[in-house]
């Protein structure tokens, strides 16, 4: 029967293993272009908790006009063609980042969430974006009815996470990518394209997991993590604020990861998305101020203002009322080490309390670097 | 018919609200008293039932005097001795299988809730202006049992107003919400502020959900398999992410002067309030239909 539409129930979004051109299969510790014979195990990884979902490709062309001619030629594809993917989760544990290629550090010793962008080796990878049957759930469907969107060679562009008061915290992603392949197979050729050519990758074929509610039992299995349950630490009590006091309205975490195309005559596509450098991670917080601190700007400036660490931590969820303590600790975590403020901006209006706005930005530096940067810990 | 999620949900709120008070409130007072025979026999058994309505009946309850047994002209015995079944504690009642002779007298050690917690499908407005309900006991009459049928008060009626599926994510996946109205009524007004902080400082907390095996009594009110009920333990076996709800909102309703003086023509020596609260879930709803 023709499908009329398709609601969210029906739509699941997979992040396919890095690089995109690579291997989506593994048999043990071998990998598999394709899964033949039958006993490897599938590398694409189901995003769960998403939100909203938009996608799409621009062509971009130029005019060729010519004198004696008021319309033009041709309008000729001289540029790679421009392929955007973005879509927004709740945050229940790092799971789906880990799977768009941030490392998440699970020792003693932390690890640049970035290492794995910075060093190519989980930084472009293919998405996917299955559809079911009108009025079916993708979660647990098993049926073969479905539509595969399959975007090639994409490479994260933006990562965001923040948090408020009275709401979930969110992630947002926006990746950029070289194709889009549709089809309505569950197993099929990877949309990833020979960036030189453009021709398609040989032998390498992807098989979309069936999607389920949560990425695993236990921990993976929780819904969100609730505003209740985050703090925020910030060795930051200079001009007029004290930390100690202050009520945290929301946080914002955010990472442009600009991409600088490598073109070459003979191609019509990017050779690469190289990223440009210095990348810098900025966090924004907003309070509801209590007590205050003295302070002197000169001061800060004659000292300077760097070597801040800002840590949010999302605890597992508990209950605490003597009836239902489980797991307790943090089940995601950033923090960021050595960052500089950037801006305090105090507000008050007639009827509200005062807040403060700070912004402190850290340099992305090199993955070896444990004492400076962005590190993400947590469940995954 | 098996039990549905919203059967769990139901019976699962009721527990929590009963563990609040008794856990962190310490809503219950140790007792002893005579039992009474009761008229009515309740599924064959004869029914000797205490002045009051609720015992308290779950072991996490640190102080609280659950009955194991009886008292027969003062001599305890257990259950399956002398005809006793056992006790249906939320009758606050004990059940033999034979009429006890006249010259018998019945007695028992127990925890009675200071607040009896049922659940109700009546009209609010029944239930607000309509019922007339009792004060446990009346000291101005004769002390006798409590009727199987009759609600006395401090009670919670607590009432379902509706539920609702909430799109929340990608693939199928939905907020279960639930909206329940707490009808509290109480012989004082130092209880029922006691009653409602407990409750509403327990907003945005997690509401374990019970299986039907795991609730504590059976169709005659004993403990479900003879095993005694402990909230905690059942509760420690849930699973934040899976099996618990959130309480995402619990508040107090404001009413006007003329409807408490309304209210007090019907029940001058309660005081009343009335509490909503919002459970929520996110699960798959569709998971299982075919």
């Amino acid at each position: 029967m023709p499908r009329i539409r398709t609601n969210f129930a029906a739509e699941a979004l997979y992040a396919g293993p890095a690089p995109a051109t690579g291997y989506h299969w593994i048999s043990g510790s071998t990998l598999m272009g394709t899964n033949t014979p039958t006993y490897g195990t599938g590398l694409v990884k189901q995003l769960h908790r998403v939100q909203d979902a938009s996608y799409g490709f621009s062509l971009p062309k130029k005019d060729l006009l010519q004198f004696g001619q008021a319309g033009y030629i041709e309008r000729a594809l001289i540029d790679s063609p421009q392929v955007n993917f973005q879509f927004s989760y709740i945050q229940a544990n790092f799971t789906n980042e880990k799977n768009l290629g941030f490392t998440i550090t699970s020792g003693a010793t932390p690890v640049s969430a970035l290492s794995g962008f910075l060093t190519k080796a989980t930084d472009d990878r293919n998405y996917f974006a299955k559809d079911t049957s009108e009025g079916t759930d993708n979660i647990n469907n098993t049926s073969p009815n479905y539509v595969i969107y399959g975007f090639g060679n994409c490479a994260l562009s933006s990562y965001t996470a923040n948090a408020a008061v009275g709401d979930f915290p969110k992630a947002s992603v926006q990746v950029q990518g070289l194709n889009v392949l549709v089809q309505s197979t569950v197993t099929g050729d990877i949309p990833a394209v020979n960036p030189t050519d453009g021709t398609a990758i040989l032998n390498r074929t992807f098989a979309l997991p069936f999607a389920t509610g949560s990425a695993g039992p236990g921990p993976l299995s929780y819904s969100t993590l609730l505003p209740g349950d985050i703090n925020l630490s910030l060795d930051f009590n200079d001009i007029g604020v004290d930390t100690t006091d202050w009520k945290i309205q929301n946080y914002s975490l955010t990472l442009n990861l600009n991409r600088d195309p490598i073109k070459k005559l003979g191609s019509k596509y990017e050779v690469s998305k190289e990223l440009q450098i210095p990348i810098n991670v900025q966090m924004s917080i907003n309070a509801i101020i209590g007590d205050t601190k003295t302070g002197n700007l000169a001061d800060v400036i004659k000292c300077g203002a760097d070597g801040y660490n800002v840590k949010v931590s999302l605890n597992k969820p508990q209950c605490t009322n003597n009836v239902l303590t489980l797991d307790s600790g943090v089940a995601i975590q950033y923090e960021l080490k050595n960052a500089s403020l950037e801006s305090e901006n105090f507000g008050l209006n007639v009827g509200g309390n005062k807040t403060v706005d700070l912004v402190f930005v850290c340099p992305v530096t090199g993955p070896q670097d444990a004492q400076n940067g962005l590190f993400m810990s947590g469940i995954n | 018919m098996i039990a549905t999620f919203d059967n769990k949900v139901i019976s699962s709120f009721l527990l929590w609200v009963n563990h609040l008070l008794l856990s962190r409130g310490q809503a219950f007072t140790n007792h002893g008293s005579y039992l009474y025979p009761s008229n009515q026999k309740y599924n064959g058994y004869y029914t000797y039932s205490s002045p009051f309505s609720q015992f308290t009946a779950d072991y996490s309850v640190a102080g609280a005097n659950i009955p194991t047994g009886i008292y027969l002209n003062n001599s305890f015995i257990g259950t399956g001795v002398s005809g006793f079944a056992g006790f249906n504690y939320e009758k606050g009642a004990a059940y033999f299988t034979g009429q006890l002779p006249s010259n018998v007298t019945v007695s028992g050690n127990y925890a009675v809730k200071d607040f009896n917690v049922v659940l109700t499908n009546e009209p609010e407005e029944k239930i607000i202006f309509e019922k007339e309900i009792k004060l446990r006991p009346k000291f101005s009459a004769p002390v006798t049992g409590v009727a199987n049928d009759e609600i006395t008060y401090p009670v919670i009626f607590i009432k379902n107003q509706g539920r609702a599926n909430n799109p929340f994510a990608f693939g199928g996946l939905e907020t279960s919400v639930f909206h329940f109205s707490l009808y509290i009524f109480a012989d004082s007004r130092f209880k029922l502020d006691a009653c409602i902080s407990i409750l509403c400082d327990a907003a945005r907390s997690l509401v374990p959900i019970f299986e039907p095996t795991e609730m504590p009594y059976n169709s005659f009110g004993f403990f479900n398999s003879g095993v005694p009920f402990n909230y905690n333990t059942v509760s420690l076996t849930k699973n934040a992410g899976s099996d618990t709800l959130y309480a995402s909102k619990i508040v107090q309703s404001q009413f006007s002067q003329k409807l408490y003086s309304n209210l007090r023509q019907v029940n001058s020596e309660a005081f009343f309030e009335i509490l909503d609260v919002t459970l929520e879930k996110v699960r798959l709803p569709r998971a299982n239909l075919v």
